[in-house]
């Protein structure tokens, strides 16, 4: 019996990470799919099949990829320079990049609440230098959510970025320039084709949370616009409806899975074609 | 690099020190004017520390921290502990290594989908929501982190130094508790760091997960933020940078390199 | 060979089975309460009822553990009571509108009114409803009437005719009008029918449409959508109105003396009771309850923690407020009888759907 036992307990140790998944993962993702098919049909999905869920979703989507771009304009020079012309300074801007990386999210949304706010410190500065006689109008409005969105999660556009341009042989660098190419031929042609997989997991790790994002809007866009986040919140927090809250849940999953999807298979063929090009 | 690459270098430096600005000057503010005599935003009117009494004087955010702790702490343990025996098995071979792909899922997925299923999960399985449910999910959110980092560094490992220990003639067990264990001990205390720091500020399992009787300190800073601007959270939120950082410092002092993707 | 692997299977998959049942017994765990004393009462309410500091002291001084829970709208409290048949808790706060539903499923129970010492101090205008006529199951707790605070120095009150006009027109005819309206699709549907047709007790499809390009309408000039926010909003200058329950437009009007308040003489009106669920085994514990809150001075300190409108009128005059707020507090029959109730006109998911394409 021992000789039974015995062999098996790195298997006894090791398994429960497993049986965690299973239960919590994936039985609970399940559990949605099973849900939202209440009573054997589909309507619950029917019920969503209109314009103003369509234009709820459309707009997480528009909301999410083009946080995404601005933080990639934002991060791709940020990225550069520290992997590769820091030097020294590179441990202490990783650092600085670290304290918003890691403090709360919510802090992040409170402190431009504060500074956007009518008396706070962006309308005060200006009013005192004479800029503007009255407040300006900040809070609440589209453009203040771009703007925290972005604060929010340039963060982990850098981060990828950084790892990916950190690899990067700077001889080739060299190697390009001594064959006559201009730093910004270079750039476009061998830094930025192979930091394509970098420039991609940050696309997607600031994609999939803005999706869903729905504190943002409300808290500093006033909640005047409904995004997908806020009807799952809505839907999955009250008890009656939660059939139409895993339906919802899926639809949107879906919507993400294929944006996902386009945008992979897109990053591909430009890597494919650019790599093409370089030979 | 070169010297065409001068020109650049200087237009680099003006958008890094704009886009520093941009992520610090909001933080820089608002611990400032946590000192600020004033109720409401408004121009500096004195210097106070009257703020800062009523957070630490005030019971709820006590409470508060003190569940986020539990919460954060016990996820940890469990993750870490069984995220790093999962690799161990799985470096064993066979079919289990292939199983090691799932976790990264944990993190792939959105969160706000794990947390409605868990709540779906928890809803008609009869469990109540509150401290162990949310123990569950920042465990699984702490699986996500565990399992790639301490993989990472398992092949990093030198396999002699395993080899070694076995032919001397020591089982799995022990090669793996006096051998690779101590050797994996930077990794799994980076590792610890994360996944509390990722589990203390996650919010949007909380939200889902931690129903209606049981309070962190993300659900209580959302609350206070929906009824509006207070410097009560400008103080509660220069004491957590400071606190955030004070790990940082502690968590780039082990000098491992932090990989995820 | 092969019965070796089989052995192992069968060994793997046992240990796998002893994990699946260690994990479900941590998580059913926490479903069992082996500390709970014998003096505890379980309560639920909204965040607002019952300020924690005071039910502490309550704690302290009976020795009763009091398990505080909270809902966020009425159909939670609903869906929490049907599903435990009336078992879970104790004490619950509902609002009007769900008493009439909870009082044909039988899962309220009976008052006994001899328990209670202080009946004969609430306000007779919130007894005796058609959802509880004698008050056999509900005793009134605090109430809310939705008013129109505005700030003095944009908008001139001599000019308002009909106050409803500050929520649903551009007042003041100019581009920066902004007002804060609330986020609760049950009252903002409430507030739209009433403005619109009156008090109906049901909207036929043509009336659904005016109500939502009405709230589409308004959007123009709304600048946050919060039921809590209001009164840091209004007192800043942010906006112009705000349409808000009236205890945090008293509490606007505690903090900022450039506010004020103006409320439409068919306002809208939402009263919380104290109920007991059919289940409850702990009836005289949750007696004790009642009569502890139902104090003056526990009174006091609600209004002065939540600024609700308190059920005793004996409070009111104890209360840091102007005599206008005062009369509104006591109101008259004549005004009371203009008020309506909040109702829940449509189902739950056609209201949400309402809100989605007004907010779309």
């Amino acid at each position: 019996m021992k000789k039974l036992f015995l062999p098996q307990i790195p298997f006894f140790l090791g398994i429960p990470a497993l049986v965690w998944q299973v239960l919590f993962v994936y039985v609970p993702l399940v559990f949605i799919l099973v849900l939202s098919v209440q009573s054997g049909t589909f309507e619950s999905f029917r019920a969503f099949f209109t314009a103003e869920y369509g234009l709820v979703l459309m707009r997480s989507l528009f909301l999410g990829l083009s946080t995404a771009t601005i933080c990639l304009i934002l991060a791709y020079p940020v990225a550069y320079w520290i992997a590769l012309c820091a030097g020294r300074w590179k441990n202490f801007l990783l650092f600085l990049l670290f304290i918003p990386f890691w403090t709360n999210f919510l802090l992040h949304i409170y402190a431009w609440m504060f500074v956007m706010d009518r008396n706070g410190a962006v309308n005060t500065v200006l009013q005192w230098l004479g800029l503007i006689q009255e407040p300006l109008h900040l809070l609440h409005t589209t453009a203040s959510v771009f703007v925290v969105m972005v604060y929010c999660y340039t963060p982990f556009m850098i981060w990828p970025i950084y790892s990916a341009l950190e690899k990067f042989d700077v001889r080739l660098h060299e190697a390009s320039s001594d064959l006559g190419a201009t730093w910004w031929q270079t750039l476009w042609r061998i830094v930025i084709p192979l930091s394509l997989p970098g420039i991609r997991s940050g696309f997607f790790l600031v994609l999939v949370p803005a999706f869903g994002e729905f504190v943002i809007p409300e808290l500093i866009g006033g909640d005047k616009v409904m995004f997908a986040g806020g009807v799952v919140s809505y839907y999955t927090l009250h008890a009656k409806t939660s059939s139409f809250g895993a339906a919802f849940t899926i639809i949107t999953s879906c919507v993400l899975c294929l944006v996902l999807c386009l945008i992979y298979l897109l990053s591909r063929r430009l890597m494919r074609h650019v790599t093409h090009r370089k030979v | 690099m070169g010297k065409h690459s001068l020109l650049a270098q200087r237009w680099n430096i003006i958008w890094i020190v704009l886009v520093y600005a941009f992520l610090f000057i909001p933080i820089v503010v608002f611990c400032a004017f946590s000192f600020n005599n004033a109720p409401f935003p408004s121009a500096w009117v004195g210097l106070t520390t009257r703020w800062y009494q009523e957070l630490f004087s005030s019971s709820e955010i006590w409470h508060a921290l003190y569940n986020s702790l539990i919460v954060s702490s016990i996820a940890v343990i469990f993750s870490t502990v069984m995220g790093v025996f999962f690799v161990y098995l799985a470096m064993q071979g066979g079919r289990i290594r292939f199983m090691l792909s799932h976790f990264y899922a944990n993190l792939v997925f959105p969160e706000i989908v794990l947390a409605v299923g868990l709540l779906s999960l928890f809803s008609a399985l009869g469990i109540s929501l509150g401290m162990w449910a949310l123990i569950i999910a920042h465990t699984v959110l702490g699986l996500g982190y565990v399992v790639p980092l301490v993989y990472d560094r398992y092949q990093e490992l030198d396999y002699r130094l395993t080899e070694a220990a076995l032919d001397l003639g020591a089982t799995p067990l022990q090669v793996f508790t006096t051998v690779t264990l101590p050797l994996l001990r930077p990794t799994l205390f980076s590792a610890a760091i994360l996944v509390f720091i990722v589990s203390f500020d996650d919010f949007i399992f909380a939200y889902f997960c931690a129903g209606s009787t049981f309070q962190t300190l993300p659900l209580y800073i959302l609350s206070m933020l929906r009824t509006g601007v207070s410097p009560i959270v400008n103080a509660l939120s220069t004491v957590l940078l400071v606190f955030s950082s004070l790990l940082i410092v502690g968590y780039s002092s082990l000098k491992t390199k932090f990989r995820v993707f | 060979m092969k019965l070796m692997k089989k052995k192992v299977g069968i060994v793997r998959s046992l240990m796998i089975l002893a994990w699946v049942v260690i994990v479900s017994l941590i998580v059913f765990a926490s479903r069992l309460q082996f500390f709970k004393p014998e003096r505890s009462i379980t309560v639920l309410a909204w965040s607002a009822a019952f300020d924690r500091a005071y039910v502490k002291k309550f704690e302290k001084e009976t020795g009763i553990r009091v398990h505080l829970s909270t809902y966020s709208t009425n159909e939670e409290l609903l869906v929490k009571l049907q599903s435990s048949k009336g078992k879970d808790y104790d004490l619950i706060v509902p609002s009007d509108y769900v008493i009439a539903r909870l009082k044909n499923e039988g899962l309220l129970k009976k008052l006994d009114k001899n328990k209670l010492s202080f009946l004969d101090q609430l306000n007779p205008l919130l007894l005796g409803f058609s959802f509880d006529p004698k008050n056999e199951y509900t005793i009134p707790l605090v109430w809310d009437v939705f008013c129109i605070g505005y700030d003095t120095n944009k908008i001139d009150p001599s000019r308002i005719v009909s106050p409803w006009d500050l929520v649903f027109t551009r007042f003041n005819h100019h581009a920066g009008y902004r007002i804060v309206m609330t986020n609760d699709p049950l009252e903002a549907i409430s507030f739209a029918t009433q403005y619109l047709f009156g008090p109906v007790s049901s909207l036929s499809p043509e009336q659904i449409k005016e109500v939502e390009s009405l709230l589409k309408n308004q959007k123009a000039w709304v600048e946050n959508y919060t039921n809590l926010r209001g009164d840091y909003l209004l007192g800043s200058g942010a906006v112009d109105a705000a349409i808000m329950q009236s205890a945090e437009i008293w509490r606007a009007l505690a903090a900022f003396k450039h506010l004020d308040f103006v409320i439409p003489h068919d306002a809208l009106i939402s009263i919380e009771h104290c109920a007991i669920p059919v289940g409850s085994e702990k009836e005289s514990l949750v007696y004790e309850f009642l009569n502890f809150f139902y104090t003056r001075d526990a009174f006091i300190n609600n209004y002065r923690e939540a600024f609700n409108f308190p059920a005793r009128m004996d409070v009111i005059d104890a209360l840091p407020v102007t005599d206008r707020q005062r009369a509104v507090m006591r109101s008259s029959p004549e005004e009371f009888k203009r008020y309506s109730f909040i109702r829940d006109l449509l189902p739950e998911r056609k209201r949400f759907d309402l809100w989605v394409a007004v907010k779309s």
